[in-house]
């Protein structure tokens, strides 16, 4: 008896999360699960945090500096990535809010208390309000589609439609290519094929992006659950705190990546 | 085709919350790049704009300063030198006056100084011809008397001799 008291105060017996999300409502065509609670609980801190931005002043306070030197040392980081103080500047609003995003979501379930929340379905099982929004690759691939669209957008507004289609679509190179010659037309074929390829590359990111940040999160936190129903204290603790790096370096990968795709989308060929 | 959908079902995928999560992220992006990153951009360049402005100011007010120190010393110098002009033509005209004063004065006493020599000469001349005129009468009255008072016998013969 004593044996399995010590057992239980040792051990923490939690199942292991199923690679799914658990949903619990719909509405039209989305559903709600308790990875996009989560999202909403970002989205909420977001606001909240839009409202305090909103009252920054000429002079700054304490905290606004602190605001501000993040802001800055995003800035420098994006700018360092996508090559010019310019471009960095015009994209931190969207690779520097990802790697917000990504930081508050792979950190947010780290917090004491938020995977206390659970929800009673009717059949009497019990799941997880919040669960890691970034432990679901529905998550992550929706940010990874978003992603990749957003660089689309970016592609054609720097190189125009056409310009832009013609990487990918090489009709123009083919129809030069066999104006200079025979030789020239075959490589320009090769050209052509390699232009489809980068088509499938594109759609690769998204698997890419989706799958490398999902596979790290989940594994970190299957891998929390494992060693929280083996030693109870000490270990765990070291685990989570390697998962705040694990969390800091996925959002700087995630984010790093972007703005490299940003940079390729961008980058105006030279004919 | 199935194998990919295989794939993406072992991975949890479900369409409807990844839709849902697209969306949300969407949300999520828009706030943070309107409401927060803009926001802060604009006031990060709001008051790197001012402290531009400020430093611009402070600029022109030093080289303004600079300006003004110059042509006030520029001033101060030019009237020093007008002054010493002004100072050096006082001087020089002093110099004349005090000259043409004492070459008319000189001339002044000159004339007056013959002038006087003239009636001087007149004078003695005067007085020469008036001793002259009246002399004779002088000497004889004087003579008339001496010899009525004093004159013994004795003493008229030394008087003879000696004239004699």
């Amino acid at each position: 008896m004593q044996i399995e008291r010590l057992n239980s105060f040792l051990h923490v017996n939690e199942e292991i999360p199923q690679i799914s999300s658990f949903v619990f409502a719909k509405v039209g065509p989305f559903s709600i699960a308790n990875t996009t609670t989560t999202i909403f609980l970002i989205t909420l801190i977001f606001i909240v945090g839009a409202f305090f931005v909103h009252r920054f002043k000429l002079k700054p306070s304490k905290v606004q500096h602190v605001f501000e030197m993040l802001y800055e040392t995003i800035e420098g980081f994006v700018a360092q990535l996508v090559g010019s103080k310019e471009k960095g500047e015009a994209v931190t609003p969207y690779v520097g809010a990802i790697m917000v995003y990504l930081l508050i979501a792979n950190l947010l379930p780290m917090f004491p208390f938020i995977s206390s929340f659970y929800l009673h379905t009717g059949s009497g099982e019990e799941f997880p309000l919040f669960r890691g929004a970034t432990t679901d690759f529905n998550t992550t691939f929706g940010l990874a589609l978003a992603v990749i669209i957003f660089m689309q957008f970016f592609g054609v507004k720097e190189q125009g439609f056409f310009n832009y289609i013609s990487h990918f679509l090489q009709f123009k190179h083919v129809y030069r290519g066999f104006k200079k010659g025979i030789g020239e037309g075959f490589i320009s074929i090769i050209g052509f094929f390699v232009g489809l390829i980068e088509i499938i590359s594109e759609l690769a990111k998204i698997i890419s992006l989706s799958l490398r940040l999902f596979g790290n999160m989940f594994a970190h936190e299957v891998l929390t659950i494992i060693l929280l129903s083996a030693f109870a204290y000490f270990v765990p603790a070291l685990w989570m705190g390697m998962g705040v790096l694990v969390g800091v370096v996925q959002a700087i990968v995630f984010a790093s990546l972007v703005g490299v795709y940003y940079s390729m989308a961008t980058k105006k060929e030279e004919h | 085709m199935n194998i990919v959908l295989d794939v993406l079902n072992n991975l949890g995928f479900n369409w409807h919350v990844a839709l849902a999560n697209f969306v949300n992220f969407l949300i999520i992006l828009y706030i943070l790049n309107v409401f927060i990153f803009k926001k802060i951009r604009k006031q990060i360049s709001h008051r790197d704009g001012i402290i531009k402005q400020g430093l611009t100011d402070a600029e022109q007010a030093k080289k303004d300063r600079e300006n003004i120190e110059e042509e006030r010393l520029s001033v101060i110098h030019k009237a020093e030198k007008e002054g010493h002009a002004l100072i050096d033509v006082a001087h020089s005209k002093g110099e004349h006056i005090v000259a043409d004063a004492k070459a008319k004065a000189d001339i002044e006493a000159d004339k007056i100084k013959g002038e006087a020599e003239k009636i001087k000469a007149q004078a003695k001349e005067d007085a020469e011809k008036e001793f002259a005129k009246e002399a004779p009468k002088i000497v004889a009255e004087l003579t008339k008397k001496a010899l009525k008072e004093n004159m013994t016998g004795q003493a008229n013969n030394e008087l003879i001799s000696k004239i004699a």
